[in-house]
């Protein structure tokens, strides 16, 4: 697999599939962090450097939209897969990707390879 | 002349008429012993001749015909008694009685004065002078005996007669001219009158016109109710022959509106002098369709001689196309709301439905260890149990069931949601107040359903106030006619931007399984099935206020209304 030192933030609000995506990309050999919601995510980005952020859109707090407009106002160029329930026309800043719920462990798989440059 | 002899001109001849034949009468008791026996008959001739003409003109004065044969008459008079004065010689006093006949005569001309009249008086009274003159008549004697002179008699007379008759001829001419004008005035007069009439029955017949080609019914009604106009629109309507839906025992339209209102409504309408304005019938024609009419009844008030005149005007208008119309937009807009509501569906269940499929392709990799395992069926069970949740309160939001309204009062309701609410989750640090005005009235609802509102209200009240605590308040009374509650908390308010979308289904501003978005929707979807209205009022961190108001109907117009 080749990505032992890889580390990505996955900030969603919804338990069971935060918990499940840590779960399975471990597996995979990647440094998982988690956050419950965009305040949390901004502490860990803080302390932190990741390769990749997978993101919720929908939280309490500060939403995946504002986190990303706040990562953009402080040069924190961190490559960003989106979850969203619904279709979104709008592309995010910084947005590489974007898994629609609900999705496959599969495509996660995938779109993390894809963006992190891995075969 | 004729037919244009003034009335006032009649008058006054009448009265001369009069005296005409009163004295006329009178001269028989005081003339008859001074007239000789041999010149009575000529005497009594003239008198009952005048007598006979002044009647018959005084009775028959319109009459053409009996003029001119009263003027033969007095015609022959003079002839006669010029002839009979002849051959006998008279006496002085029947010469005196004579010129003052001839002088109430010469007035009489003098008031009269017809032309015609004018003809016969200059014969007569040419004939008197003539005779006063002459020496054979024997009058030249009679007056030598009071010593007066006949010729100088014969020219008095004949200068007073001329007078008369001129004077006459003068008045003919001076009523001649007066009458010309007023008959010219008359005429104008009658000719501005017929311009105004005909100017008049114009615009009544472009006003009927224009009533007769717009697509809506005019009646009109008196205080009796007898229909003084109909613009005839109203018979396009029976034409269908439908049968009204909610009186189906009444045939067309017209009828209905004959029995149920001309007879019910317009005695109380014209009584109270009120109109009565959009109200909607429904009829079913016999080719089923539906035929919707809207109908007014206006008030009102004329002026006339009489005093005040009332008319009830009945407008009835064909509306149902608009009603159509309507109903699809509304048909189109629920179908589009639907839409919607689905969409925010899928929305809100996609979330614990992705963690679910995760979960269980992890399991089924094998990727969950023992320890793990037990902590993801919880998680799970609480996710099925959310999408349950959220699919149950969509069901009953998108339900349409009529609500089962019992009479009950709403402090009752409000006092029991606040106990249910209060055993479910005990209100730390928060006071709930209940205030509720004496003397309110009951209301028929449905329970259950103002129930769920309440607590709905309550618990996002509750929500809105996690932090440190606050106060509820929950307030009733009566404005006018509803019954006005009030749920207000000192919780963080709501945002200005938020506060338009907080009623739409799916819309939820607290955290992620805490809400499923439908509790206001649903809230505002109960209190518009019973007829009432559901605001709310907030500033960002100052609470909110939610305010139902519910319309009171009065337990005999319910009972009435079946």
């Amino acid at each position: 697999m080749g990505a032992k030192t890889r580390r990505i933030l996955v900030v969603e609000d919804e338990p069971a599939i935060r918990e499940a995506v840590v779960v399975f990309l471990s597996h995979l050999n990647y440094r998982m962090d988690q956050a419950e919601n965009g305040i949390e995510a901004l502490h860990y980005i803080k302390s932190n450097s990741y390769d990749l952020i997978i993101l919720d859109i929908k939280m309490p707090y500060i939403n995946g939209r504002q986190l990303m407009e706040i990562l953009a106002e402080n040069r924190i160029r961190i490559p960003v897969l989106v979850m969203s329930a619904v279709a979104q026309a709008e592309v995010l800043f910084q947005e590489k990707g974007r898994l629609e719920k609900t999705f496959d462990l599969k495509t996660l798989r995938e779109k993390v390879e894809e963006i992190l440059g891995l075969e | 002349m004729g037919s244009g002899v003034l009335l006032q001109e009649f008058k006054l001849i009448r009265v001369v008429l009069r005296i005409n034949a009163v004295s006329a009468l009178a001269f028989i008791p005081l003339f008859w012993k001074f007239i000789p026996p041999a010149n009575h008959f000529a005497f009594l001739t003239i008198l009952v001749l005048t007598v006979v003409y002044s009647a018959g003109l005084y009775f028959w004065l319109n009459d053409r015909n009996y003029r001119v044969i009263a003027l033969i008459l007095i015609f022959l008079l003079t002839v006669f008694n010029t002839v009979g004065l002849f051959v006998h010689p008279l006496s002085r006093h029947f010469i005196i009685a004579l010129l003052i006949f001839t002088f109430i005569l010469g007035i009489n001309v003098l008031v009269v004065s017809w032309p015609d009249v004018l003809v016969t008086n200059i014969l007569l009274y040419a004939t008197v002078s003539v005779i006063v003159w002459l020496p054979q008549t024997g009058v030249r004697q009679s007056l030598a005996g009071y010593g007066i002179d006949a010729t100088i008699a014969a020219i008095a007379l004949s200068i007073y007669f001329a007078l008369i008759l001129l004077l006459g001829t003068g008045l003919v001419e001076v009523k001649r001219k007066t009458e010309g004008k007023l008959r010219e005035l008359n005429k104008n007069l009658n000719q501005r009158v017929e311009e105004k009439v005909t100017e008049i029955q114009q615009t009544q017949e472009q006003l009927e016109r224009i009533l007769r080609h717009i697509p809506v019914g005019v009646v009109i009604v008196d205080e009796r109710l007898n229909v003084i106009y109909t613009n005839g629109v109203h018979f396009q309507f029976s034409l269908q022959e439908g049968k009204a839906r909610e009186h189906p025992k009444t045939l067309l339209p017209l009828e209905l509106l004959r029995e149920q209102f001309l007879k019910e409504k317009a005695p109380r309408l014209l009584e109270n002098r009120e109109d009565l304005v959009g109200h909607r019938l429904e009829f079913i024609r016999p080719d089923q369709h539906l035929l919707i009419i809207r109908y007014s009844f206006v008030c009102v008030r004329l002026a006339s001689e009489k005093g005040e005149l009332l008319r009830l005007v009945l407008v009835t208008e064909n509306i149902t196309g608009e009603e159509t119309l309507r109903n699809k937009l509304v048909r189109t807009n629920q179908l589009a709301e639907m839409g919607k509501m689905a969409a925010s569906l899928v929305h809100a269940v996609n979330n614990p439905l992705a963690g679910i499929k995760l979960n269980l392709e992890l399991m089924e990799m094998g990727l969950l260890n023992s320890d793990k395992r037990e902590k993801i069926f919880a998680t799970l069970t609480k996710g099925v149990n959310r999408i349950d949740r959220i699919i149950r309160s969509f069901l009953s939001f998108a339900r349409q069931e009529r609500p089962r309204k019992q009479w009950t009062r709403i402090q009752t309701i409000l006092r029991d949601t606040l106990d249910m609410t209060a055993n479910y989750q005990p209100y730390h640090g928060i006071q709930v107040r209940l205030e509720c005005d004496q003397d309110l009235p009951a209301i028929a609802v449905d329970r259950l359903r103002l129930e769920q509102v309440f607590v709905n209200l309550i618990n996002n009240a509750r929500d809105a106030m996690t932090r440190g605590g606050g106060e509820l308040l929950i307030h009733c009374g009566q404005e006018d006619e509803h019954l006005v509650i009030r749920v207000q908390d000192s919780g963080k308010g709501i945002k200005p931007e938020d506060l338009p979308k907080i009623f739409t289904p799916f819309f939820t501003t607290k955290e992620r399984g805490h809400g499923t978005g439908l509790g206001l929707a649903t809230s505002y979807g109960i209190i518009q099935e019973h007829g009432g209205s559901l605001e709310a009022e907030s500033r960002e961190g100052a609470g909110a206020t939610f305010t139902i108001r519910l319309p009171i109907i009065s337990q005999e117009t319910k009972k009435g209304g079946g």
